[in-house]
Protein backbone atom coordinates (compact mmCIF):
# COMPACT_ATOMS: atom_id res chain seq x y z
CA UNK A 1 0.00 0.00 0.00
CA UNK A 2 1.66 3.23 -0.57
CA UNK A 3 1.86 5.79 1.86
CA UNK A 4 -0.19 8.43 1.19
CA UNK A 5 -3.57 6.01 1.32
CA UNK A 6 -1.58 4.85 4.14
CA UNK A 7 -2.48 8.29 5.91
CA UNK A 8 -5.48 8.88 4.24
CA UNK A 9 -6.92 5.79 5.57
CA UNK A 10 -5.40 6.43 9.46
CA UNK A 11 -7.04 9.79 9.04
CA UNK A 12 -9.94 8.54 8.05
CA UNK A 13 -10.42 5.93 11.25
CA UNK A 14 -8.71 8.22 13.58
CA UNK A 15 -11.70 11.10 12.51
CA UNK A 16 -9.34 13.66 11.73
CA UNK A 17 -10.30 13.49 7.83
CA UNK A 18 -11.42 16.68 6.09
CA UNK A 19 -14.91 15.97 4.18
CA UNK A 20 -12.93 15.90 0.78
CA UNK A 21 -10.17 13.31 2.02
CA UNK A 22 -13.46 11.33 3.08
CA UNK A 23 -14.83 11.90 -0.65
CA UNK A 24 -11.60 11.00 -1.95
CA UNK A 25 -11.09 7.79 -0.15
CA UNK A 26 -14.92 6.59 -0.76
CA UNK A 27 -14.10 7.21 -4.33
CA UNK A 28 -10.99 4.62 -4.39
CA UNK A 29 -13.16 2.12 -2.38
CA UNK A 30 -15.33 2.57 -5.14
CA UNK A 31 -12.68 2.30 -7.85
CA UNK A 32 -10.36 -0.30 -6.11
CA UNK A 33 -11.84 -3.59 -3.86
CA UNK A 34 -8.08 -3.72 -2.71
CA UNK A 35 -8.75 -0.40 -0.69
CA UNK A 36 -11.97 -1.80 0.63
CA UNK A 37 -9.62 -4.27 2.03
CA UNK A 38 -7.05 -2.16 3.86
CA UNK A 39 -9.48 -0.11 4.98
CA UNK A 40 -11.17 -3.13 6.65
CA UNK A 41 -7.78 -4.39 7.57
CA UNK A 42 -7.00 -1.27 9.48
CA UNK A 43 -10.13 -1.06 11.43
CA UNK A 44 -9.17 -4.83 12.26
CA UNK A 45 -5.96 -3.71 13.68
CA UNK A 46 -7.91 -1.23 15.63
CA UNK A 47 -9.66 -3.76 17.61
CA UNK A 48 -6.34 -5.82 17.98
CA UNK A 49 -4.91 -3.58 19.98
CA UNK A 50 -7.82 -2.56 22.00
CA UNK A 51 -7.99 -6.13 22.27
CA UNK A 52 -4.08 -6.48 23.20
CA UNK A 53 -3.79 -3.22 25.19
CA UNK A 54 -6.74 -2.26 27.50
CA UNK A 55 -6.85 -5.95 29.23
CA UNK A 56 -2.82 -5.39 30.01
CA UNK A 57 -3.63 -2.05 32.03
CA UNK A 58 -6.63 -3.10 33.71
CA UNK A 59 -4.89 -6.25 35.52
CA UNK A 60 -1.92 -4.24 35.76
CA UNK A 61 -2.72 -3.72 38.78
CA UNK A 62 -3.93 -6.94 39.57
CA UNK A 63 -5.66 -5.73 42.96
CA UNK A 64 -8.08 -8.56 43.38
CA UNK A 65 -5.08 -11.00 43.03
CA UNK A 66 -7.13 -12.93 40.65
CA UNK A 67 -7.16 -10.44 37.89
CA UNK A 68 -6.86 -12.11 34.84
CA UNK A 69 -6.85 -10.68 30.90
CA UNK A 70 -10.14 -9.31 30.47
CA UNK A 71 -10.90 -9.75 27.02
CA UNK A 72 -11.86 -7.14 24.20
CA UNK A 73 -16.00 -6.42 24.09
CA UNK A 74 -15.57 -8.30 27.86
CA UNK A 75 -16.85 -11.75 26.70
CA UNK A 76 -14.82 -14.70 26.43
CA UNK A 77 -16.34 -17.90 25.10
CA UNK A 78 -16.55 -19.62 28.15
CA UNK A 79 -18.05 -16.83 29.54
CA UNK A 80 -20.49 -16.08 27.17
CA UNK A 81 -21.37 -19.77 27.45
CA UNK A 82 -22.33 -19.57 30.49
CA UNK A 83 -25.14 -17.32 30.10
CA UNK A 84 -28.66 -18.48 29.69
CA UNK A 85 -30.56 -16.84 26.53
CA UNK A 86 -33.86 -17.43 27.67
CA UNK A 87 -34.39 -13.94 27.37
CA UNK A 88 -35.28 -14.83 23.76
CA UNK A 89 -38.57 -16.51 24.43
CA UNK A 90 -39.00 -14.17 27.43
CA UNK A 91 -41.75 -11.26 27.37
CA UNK A 92 -39.75 -8.00 27.83
CA UNK A 93 -40.28 -7.39 31.66
CA UNK A 94 -37.62 -5.36 32.98
CA UNK A 95 -38.66 -3.06 30.41
CA UNK A 96 -42.14 -3.15 31.28
CA UNK A 97 -41.20 -1.99 34.68
CA UNK A 98 -40.18 1.44 33.90
CA UNK A 99 -42.67 4.18 33.62
CA UNK A 100 -42.35 6.14 30.26
CA UNK A 101 -41.90 9.66 30.07
CA UNK A 102 -42.25 11.77 26.91
CA UNK A 103 -39.21 13.03 25.58
CA UNK A 104 -40.03 16.87 25.87
CA UNK A 105 -41.06 16.11 29.90
CA UNK A 106 -37.46 14.24 29.97
CA UNK A 107 -35.48 16.44 27.92
CA UNK A 108 -37.17 19.76 30.30
CA UNK A 109 -36.12 17.66 33.32
CA UNK A 110 -32.51 17.47 31.95
CA UNK A 111 -32.14 20.84 30.91
CA UNK A 112 -33.63 22.37 34.52
CA UNK A 113 -30.78 19.64 36.28
CA UNK A 114 -28.23 21.71 34.76
CA UNK A 115 -29.14 24.74 35.26
CA UNK A 116 -29.14 23.78 38.76
CA UNK A 117 -25.76 21.75 38.61
CA UNK A 118 -24.37 24.60 36.77
CA UNK A 119 -25.17 26.94 39.59
CA UNK A 120 -22.98 24.52 42.09
CA UNK A 121 -19.54 26.18 42.80
CA UNK A 122 -16.85 23.37 44.72
CA UNK A 123 -14.60 24.81 46.94
CA UNK A 124 -11.45 22.29 46.87
CA UNK A 125 -8.82 22.03 49.26
CA UNK A 126 -5.30 21.90 48.23
CA UNK A 127 -3.10 20.40 50.71
CA UNK A 128 -0.60 16.90 50.13
CA UNK A 129 2.47 15.93 47.99
CA UNK A 130 2.73 14.91 44.32
CA UNK A 131 1.28 11.17 45.12
CA UNK A 132 -0.38 11.49 48.12
CA UNK A 133 -3.17 13.92 47.54
CA UNK A 134 -5.11 15.56 50.77
CA UNK A 135 -8.39 16.74 51.37
CA UNK A 136 -8.69 19.70 48.45
CA UNK A 137 -10.07 22.66 47.82
CA UNK A 138 -9.88 24.83 45.30
CA UNK A 139 -12.37 27.51 43.37
CA UNK A 140 -13.65 26.26 40.15
CA UNK A 141 -14.92 28.26 37.36
CA UNK A 142 -18.25 27.25 35.57
CA UNK A 143 -17.33 25.44 32.42
CA UNK A 144 -17.41 21.89 31.24
CA UNK A 145 -17.39 19.50 34.40
CA UNK A 146 -13.72 17.99 35.42
CA UNK A 147 -13.59 15.26 37.77
CA UNK A 148 -11.12 15.73 40.62
CA UNK A 149 -10.36 13.78 44.07
CA UNK A 150 -11.77 16.19 46.75
CA UNK A 151 -10.72 14.15 49.16
CA UNK A 152 -8.21 11.64 50.02
CA UNK A 153 -5.29 10.65 52.01
CA UNK A 154 -1.84 9.72 52.29
CA UNK A 155 -3.24 6.25 51.26
CA UNK A 156 -4.56 7.06 48.26
CA UNK A 157 -2.42 7.77 44.86
CA UNK A 158 -3.10 8.74 41.22
CA UNK A 159 -1.03 6.98 38.65
CA UNK A 160 -0.24 8.97 35.22
CA UNK A 161 0.95 7.46 32.34
CA UNK A 162 2.28 10.65 30.99
CA UNK A 163 4.32 12.00 34.05
CA UNK A 164 3.69 12.69 37.38
CA UNK A 165 -0.04 14.17 38.97
CA UNK A 166 0.02 17.12 41.29
CA UNK A 167 -2.49 16.77 44.11
CA UNK A 168 -4.34 19.73 43.00
CA UNK A 169 -4.70 19.01 38.96
CA UNK A 170 -7.91 17.90 37.45
CA UNK A 171 -8.20 14.20 36.68
CA UNK A 172 -7.49 13.69 32.89
CA UNK A 173 -7.92 10.57 30.74
CA UNK A 174 -6.16 7.36 31.57
CA UNK A 175 -5.42 8.60 35.26
CA UNK A 176 -6.02 5.43 37.84
CA UNK A 177 -6.84 6.22 41.17
CA UNK A 178 -5.92 3.99 43.50
CA UNK A 179 -6.97 3.01 47.33
CA UNK A 180 -4.98 1.39 49.84
CA UNK A 181 -6.18 -1.04 52.36
CA UNK A 182 -6.89 1.44 55.07
CA UNK A 183 -7.85 4.67 53.05
CA UNK A 184 -10.98 5.78 51.47
CA UNK A 185 -11.42 9.21 48.16
CA UNK A 186 -14.32 10.94 46.59
CA UNK A 187 -13.73 11.70 43.63
CA UNK A 188 -16.73 14.74 42.57
CA UNK A 189 -17.42 16.44 39.48
CA UNK A 190 -17.02 20.18 39.54
CA UNK A 191 -19.95 21.80 37.91
CA UNK A 192 -22.73 19.24 39.36
CA UNK A 193 -23.32 17.32 42.50
CA UNK A 194 -21.91 14.22 41.12
CA UNK A 195 -19.51 11.81 43.51
CA UNK A 196 -17.86 8.45 43.78
CA UNK A 197 -16.81 7.43 47.11
CA UNK A 198 -14.06 4.43 46.86
CA UNK A 199 -14.15 2.03 49.59
CA UNK A 200 -10.49 1.34 50.47
CA UNK A 201 -8.77 -1.20 47.95
CA UNK A 202 -10.70 0.46 45.47
CA UNK A 203 -9.40 1.41 41.87
CA UNK A 204 -10.83 3.23 38.70
CA UNK A 205 -9.22 4.53 35.95
CA UNK A 206 -10.84 7.75 33.62
CA UNK A 207 -11.64 5.61 30.09
CA UNK A 208 -12.62 8.68 28.36
CA UNK A 209 -14.96 12.12 28.81
CA UNK A 210 -16.02 13.41 25.62
CA UNK A 211 -19.82 14.96 24.63
CA UNK A 212 -21.44 12.19 22.83
CA UNK A 213 -19.32 9.00 24.96
CA UNK A 214 -19.74 10.06 28.11
CA UNK A 215 -18.02 10.18 31.51
CA UNK A 216 -16.54 6.24 31.16
CA UNK A 217 -15.21 4.89 34.52
CA UNK A 218 -13.55 2.02 35.20
CA UNK A 219 -14.23 0.05 38.17
CA UNK A 220 -11.17 -2.68 37.67
CA UNK A 221 -11.71 -3.81 41.56
CA UNK A 222 -13.31 -2.67 44.66
CA UNK A 223 -15.90 -0.99 45.54
CA UNK A 224 -17.81 2.83 44.83
CA UNK A 225 -20.87 4.31 46.55
CA UNK A 226 -22.26 6.78 44.02
CA UNK A 227 -24.04 10.04 43.89
CA UNK A 228 -25.30 10.91 40.74
CA UNK A 229 -26.80 14.31 39.75
CA UNK A 230 -28.68 14.75 36.69
CA UNK A 231 -27.27 13.76 33.65
CA UNK A 232 -26.46 15.15 30.32
CA UNK A 233 -27.96 12.69 27.79
CA UNK A 234 -24.79 13.07 25.40
CA UNK A 235 -22.40 12.82 28.80
CA UNK A 236 -23.88 10.23 31.15
CA UNK A 237 -22.06 8.60 33.58
CA UNK A 238 -21.20 5.38 32.84
CA UNK A 239 -19.23 2.87 34.81
CA UNK A 240 -17.58 -0.15 33.26
CA UNK A 241 -16.36 -3.47 35.78
CA UNK A 242 -14.62 -6.97 34.07
CA UNK A 243 -18.25 -8.17 34.07
CA UNK A 244 -20.70 -5.12 33.18
CA UNK A 245 -21.42 -1.65 32.23
CA UNK A 246 -23.87 0.65 34.30
CA UNK A 247 -25.36 4.09 32.48
CA UNK A 248 -26.61 6.65 35.05
CA UNK A 249 -28.94 9.33 34.37
CA UNK A 250 -28.86 10.78 37.93
CA UNK A 251 -28.76 8.42 41.29
CA UNK A 252 -27.65 7.05 44.52
CA UNK A 253 -26.31 3.40 44.08
CA UNK A 254 -23.27 1.47 44.97
CA UNK A 255 -21.07 -0.92 42.48
CA UNK A 256 -18.71 -3.64 43.71
CA UNK A 257 -16.42 -5.00 41.73
CA UNK A 258 -13.40 -7.66 41.67
CA UNK A 259 -12.10 -9.56 38.58
CA UNK A 260 -14.80 -12.02 38.40
CA UNK A 261 -17.52 -10.33 40.30
CA UNK A 262 -20.20 -6.98 39.52
CA UNK A 263 -23.14 -6.14 41.49
CA UNK A 264 -24.69 -3.36 41.94
CA UNK A 265 -27.08 -1.83 44.64
CA UNK A 266 -29.19 1.14 43.79
CA UNK A 267 -30.60 3.29 46.51
CA UNK A 268 -32.41 6.04 44.52
CA UNK A 269 -33.28 6.32 40.52
CA UNK A 270 -32.43 3.93 38.28
CA UNK A 271 -29.57 2.27 36.53
CA UNK A 272 -29.35 0.79 33.78
CA UNK A 273 -26.95 -2.59 34.08
CA UNK A 274 -25.47 -4.32 30.34
CA UNK A 275 -23.95 -7.43 30.71
CA UNK A 276 -20.94 -7.22 28.72
CA UNK A 277 -20.55 -11.22 28.00
CA UNK A 278 -23.78 -11.18 25.95
CA UNK A 279 -24.86 -7.53 25.97
CA UNK A 280 -27.91 -8.32 27.64
CA UNK A 281 -29.45 -5.50 29.96
CA UNK A 282 -31.88 -4.56 32.80
CA UNK A 283 -32.86 -1.33 34.66
CA UNK A 284 -32.18 -1.67 38.49
CA UNK A 285 -34.19 0.56 40.81
CA UNK A 286 -34.48 1.37 44.15
CA UNK A 287 -34.13 -0.76 46.73
CA UNK A 288 -33.24 -3.28 43.61
CA UNK A 289 -29.82 -5.19 43.16
CA UNK A 290 -28.51 -7.33 40.39
CA UNK A 291 -25.09 -9.03 40.00
CA UNK A 292 -23.21 -10.60 37.18
CA UNK A 293 -19.98 -13.34 37.56
CA UNK A 294 -17.64 -14.54 35.51
CA UNK A 295 -17.52 -18.47 35.38
CA UNK A 296 -16.15 -20.43 38.42
CA UNK A 297 -15.45 -17.09 39.85
CA UNK A 298 -15.69 -17.21 43.71
CA UNK A 299 -18.55 -15.41 45.12
CA UNK A 300 -16.92 -12.23 47.21
CA UNK A 301 -18.35 -11.58 50.95
CA UNK A 302 -20.21 -9.28 49.73
CA UNK A 303 -22.48 -11.10 46.85
CA UNK A 304 -25.98 -11.57 47.42
CA UNK A 305 -26.65 -9.83 50.65
CA UNK A 306 -29.93 -10.05 51.68
CA UNK A 307 -30.95 -6.31 50.83
CA UNK A 308 -32.92 -5.16 48.52
CA UNK A 309 -34.64 -7.28 46.00
CA UNK A 310 -32.49 -9.42 42.77
CA UNK A 311 -33.61 -8.35 39.25
CA UNK A 312 -31.50 -10.84 38.18
CA UNK A 313 -34.22 -12.66 36.26
CA UNK A 314 -34.55 -10.03 34.06
CA UNK A 315 -31.77 -9.80 32.25
CA UNK A 316 -32.64 -9.04 28.28
CA UNK A 317 -31.30 -8.95 25.22
CA UNK A 318 -33.94 -7.46 23.55
CA UNK A 319 -34.33 -4.44 25.59
CA UNK A 320 -34.35 -1.00 23.78
CA UNK A 321 -32.60 1.47 25.52
CA UNK A 322 -36.01 4.17 26.99
CA UNK A 323 -35.26 7.85 28.75
CA UNK A 324 -31.63 6.95 28.66
CA UNK A 325 -28.96 8.27 25.43
CA UNK A 326 -25.73 6.79 25.70
CA UNK B 1 -28.81 -25.38 22.62
CA UNK B 2 -29.66 -22.91 20.75
CA UNK B 3 -27.97 -20.78 22.79
CA UNK B 4 -24.64 -22.24 22.20
CA UNK B 5 -24.79 -23.19 19.06
CA UNK B 6 -24.86 -19.22 17.96
CA UNK B 7 -22.00 -18.53 20.47
CA UNK B 8 -20.18 -21.02 18.79
CA UNK B 9 -20.62 -19.09 15.55
CA UNK B 10 -20.56 -15.39 17.28
CA UNK B 11 -18.02 -15.09 19.11
CA UNK B 12 -15.33 -15.55 16.72
CA UNK B 13 -16.52 -13.06 14.16
CA UNK B 14 -16.81 -10.06 16.89
CA UNK B 15 -13.96 -8.97 16.08
CA UNK B 16 -14.24 -8.99 12.76
CA UNK B 17 -18.15 -7.30 13.06
CA UNK B 18 -16.64 -4.60 15.14
CA UNK B 19 -13.89 -3.75 12.96
CA UNK B 20 -16.26 -3.23 10.18
CA UNK B 21 -18.81 -1.56 12.25
CA UNK B 22 -15.75 0.69 13.27
CA UNK B 23 -14.59 1.53 9.80
CA UNK B 24 -18.07 2.61 9.04
CA UNK B 25 -18.72 4.89 12.10
CA UNK B 26 -14.94 5.67 13.25
CA UNK B 27 -15.99 6.25 16.95
CA UNK B 28 -15.53 3.67 19.39
CA UNK B 29 -18.46 4.24 21.36
CA UNK B 30 -20.63 3.83 18.33
CA UNK B 31 -19.20 1.14 17.23
CA UNK B 32 -19.75 -0.72 20.82
CA UNK B 33 -23.64 0.11 21.05
CA UNK B 34 -23.63 -1.07 17.28
CA UNK B 35 -22.59 -4.05 17.86
CA UNK B 36 -24.93 -4.27 20.54
CA UNK B 37 -27.55 -3.55 18.09
CA UNK B 38 -26.06 -5.90 15.35
CA UNK B 39 -25.98 -8.87 18.32
CA UNK B 40 -29.24 -8.41 19.45
CA UNK B 41 -30.53 -9.05 15.62
CA UNK B 42 -28.34 -11.77 15.01
CA UNK B 43 -29.82 -13.55 17.93
CA UNK B 44 -33.17 -12.53 16.76
CA UNK B 45 -32.86 -13.75 13.38
CA UNK B 46 -30.82 -16.63 14.64
CA UNK B 47 -33.97 -19.42 13.58
CA UNK B 48 -33.29 -17.65 9.71
CA UNK B 49 -29.40 -18.54 9.43
CA UNK B 50 -28.19 -21.20 6.44
CA UNK B 51 -25.23 -22.80 8.34
CA UNK B 52 -24.40 -23.71 5.06
CA UNK B 53 -22.93 -20.13 4.89
CA UNK B 54 -20.38 -18.64 6.46
CA UNK B 55 -21.70 -17.11 9.45
CA UNK B 56 -19.32 -13.90 9.31
CA UNK B 57 -20.83 -13.02 6.18
CA UNK B 58 -24.41 -13.37 6.80
CA UNK B 59 -23.55 -11.33 10.32
CA UNK B 60 -22.06 -8.57 7.79
CA UNK B 61 -24.32 -8.69 5.91
CA UNK B 62 -26.86 -7.77 9.01
CA UNK B 63 -24.34 -5.56 10.27
CA UNK B 64 -24.27 -3.43 6.91
CA UNK B 65 -28.32 -2.81 7.30
CA UNK B 66 -28.12 -1.54 11.26
CA UNK B 67 -25.09 0.52 9.61
CA UNK B 68 -27.90 1.89 7.29
CA UNK B 69 -30.30 2.65 9.65
CA UNK B 70 -27.64 4.08 12.13
CA UNK B 71 -26.82 6.49 9.64
CA UNK B 72 -30.51 7.25 9.23
CA UNK B 73 -30.66 8.34 12.61
CA UNK B 74 -27.78 9.36 14.69
CA UNK B 75 -25.27 9.98 12.10
CA UNK B 76 -26.81 13.17 11.05
CA UNK B 77 -24.72 15.99 10.04
CA UNK B 78 -21.76 13.38 10.13
CA UNK B 79 -20.05 12.25 6.72
CA UNK B 80 -20.44 8.53 6.23
CA UNK B 81 -19.39 6.68 3.74
CA UNK B 82 -22.00 5.70 0.60
CA UNK B 83 -24.19 2.44 0.43
CA UNK B 84 -21.51 0.83 -2.45
CA UNK B 85 -18.43 1.78 -0.09
CA UNK B 86 -20.21 -0.12 3.30
CA UNK B 87 -21.46 -2.88 0.89
CA UNK B 88 -17.57 -3.43 -0.65
CA UNK B 89 -16.32 -2.75 3.42
CA UNK B 90 -18.36 -5.69 4.08
CA UNK B 91 -17.14 -7.90 0.92
CA UNK B 92 -14.24 -7.32 1.75
CA UNK B 93 -14.35 -7.86 5.58
CA UNK B 94 -15.86 -11.08 4.74
CA UNK B 95 -13.16 -12.77 2.36
CA UNK B 96 -10.36 -11.28 5.06
CA UNK B 97 -11.95 -13.95 7.77
CA UNK B 98 -9.48 -16.13 8.97
CA UNK B 99 -10.65 -18.50 11.50
CA UNK B 100 -8.70 -19.45 14.01
CA UNK B 101 -7.20 -15.67 13.48
CA UNK B 102 -3.36 -16.54 14.96
CA UNK B 103 -3.00 -12.13 14.58
CA UNK B 104 -4.03 -11.79 18.35
CA UNK B 105 -1.78 -14.29 19.66
CA UNK B 106 1.54 -12.23 17.76
CA UNK B 107 0.18 -8.68 18.26
CA UNK B 108 1.87 -8.25 21.55
CA UNK B 109 5.66 -9.44 20.95
CA UNK B 110 5.19 -7.06 18.13
CA UNK B 111 3.92 -3.96 20.23
CA UNK B 112 6.82 -4.88 22.60
CA UNK B 113 9.21 -4.25 19.75
CA UNK B 114 8.27 -1.18 18.70
CA UNK B 115 10.12 2.23 19.95
CA UNK B 116 9.43 3.94 22.78
CA UNK B 117 8.11 6.50 21.26
CA UNK B 118 5.47 4.88 18.57
CA UNK B 119 4.67 2.37 21.77
CA UNK B 120 3.92 5.44 23.82
CA UNK B 121 1.69 6.86 21.11
CA UNK B 122 -0.05 3.65 20.20
CA UNK B 123 -0.85 3.34 24.36
CA UNK B 124 -2.27 6.48 24.92
CA UNK B 125 -4.34 6.23 21.71
CA UNK B 126 -5.75 2.59 22.91
CA UNK B 127 -5.36 1.98 26.16
CA UNK B 128 -5.68 5.57 27.74
CA UNK B 129 -8.35 6.12 24.61
CA UNK B 130 -7.08 9.52 23.61
CA UNK B 131 -8.14 11.57 21.01
CA UNK B 132 -4.82 12.98 19.10
CA UNK B 133 -5.21 16.22 19.70
CA UNK B 134 -4.79 15.28 23.68
CA UNK B 135 -2.29 13.48 22.39
CA UNK B 136 -0.06 15.68 21.30
CA UNK B 137 -0.90 18.45 23.79
CA UNK B 138 0.32 15.77 26.59
CA UNK B 139 3.33 15.09 24.31
CA UNK B 140 3.81 18.75 23.46
CA UNK B 141 3.93 18.04 19.77
CA UNK B 142 2.11 19.01 16.61
CA UNK B 143 -0.77 17.10 15.73
CA UNK B 144 0.87 16.22 12.61
CA UNK B 145 3.48 14.46 14.52
CA UNK B 146 1.46 12.25 16.19
CA UNK B 147 -0.84 11.42 12.66
CA UNK B 148 2.47 10.15 11.11
CA UNK B 149 3.88 8.50 14.64
CA UNK B 150 0.55 6.42 14.54
CA UNK B 151 0.65 5.99 11.05
CA UNK B 152 4.19 4.22 10.83
CA UNK B 153 3.59 2.44 14.31
CA UNK B 154 0.11 1.01 12.48
CA UNK B 155 2.19 0.28 9.59
CA UNK B 156 5.53 -1.81 11.37
CA UNK B 157 3.08 -3.36 13.58
CA UNK B 158 1.32 -4.83 10.70
CA UNK B 159 4.44 -6.02 8.52
CA UNK B 160 5.40 -7.26 12.37
CA UNK B 161 2.62 -9.64 12.40
CA UNK B 162 2.58 -10.58 8.49
CA UNK B 163 6.21 -11.57 8.79
CA UNK B 164 5.28 -13.40 12.08
CA UNK B 165 2.88 -15.39 10.31
CA UNK B 166 4.78 -16.04 7.39
CA UNK B 167 7.53 -17.83 9.13
CA UNK B 168 5.50 -19.26 12.54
Amino acid sequence: MNAELDILISRYLDGTASSEEIDALEQRIGGDRLVAGEVYQAAYLDALLRDALVPAQASANDLAGDAGPIPLFGRTPAAASQRSFDEKREPDQAYRMRPRFSPLVRWGAIAASLLLAAAIVWRVARVGSNSTPEVAAKQTEKGPSIARIVEGGPGVTVERATGPWASNEPLAVADRVQTATNATAIVAYDTESTRMRLAPNTGIRLISDLPGQGKRWELYSGALSCQVDHQSPDRPLILMTPQAKATVVGTKFDLKATAGWTRLEVTDGTVRMTRLSDNATVYVSAGQYVEVSAPGAAAPQWAAAPAGDNVGAFWSTKIKPAGISE
Amino acid sequence: MEQNEFLKHFLPSQRALWAYLQAATRDVNETDDLLQDVSNVLWEKFDHYDPARPFTAWALGIARLQVLKWRQSKARGKRVLSDDALTALAEAAAHAVEEPDPRPALLNGCIQALQERARKVIEMKYAGGLPIKEIADQLGQQVGAIEMALVRARRALRECVERKMKYA
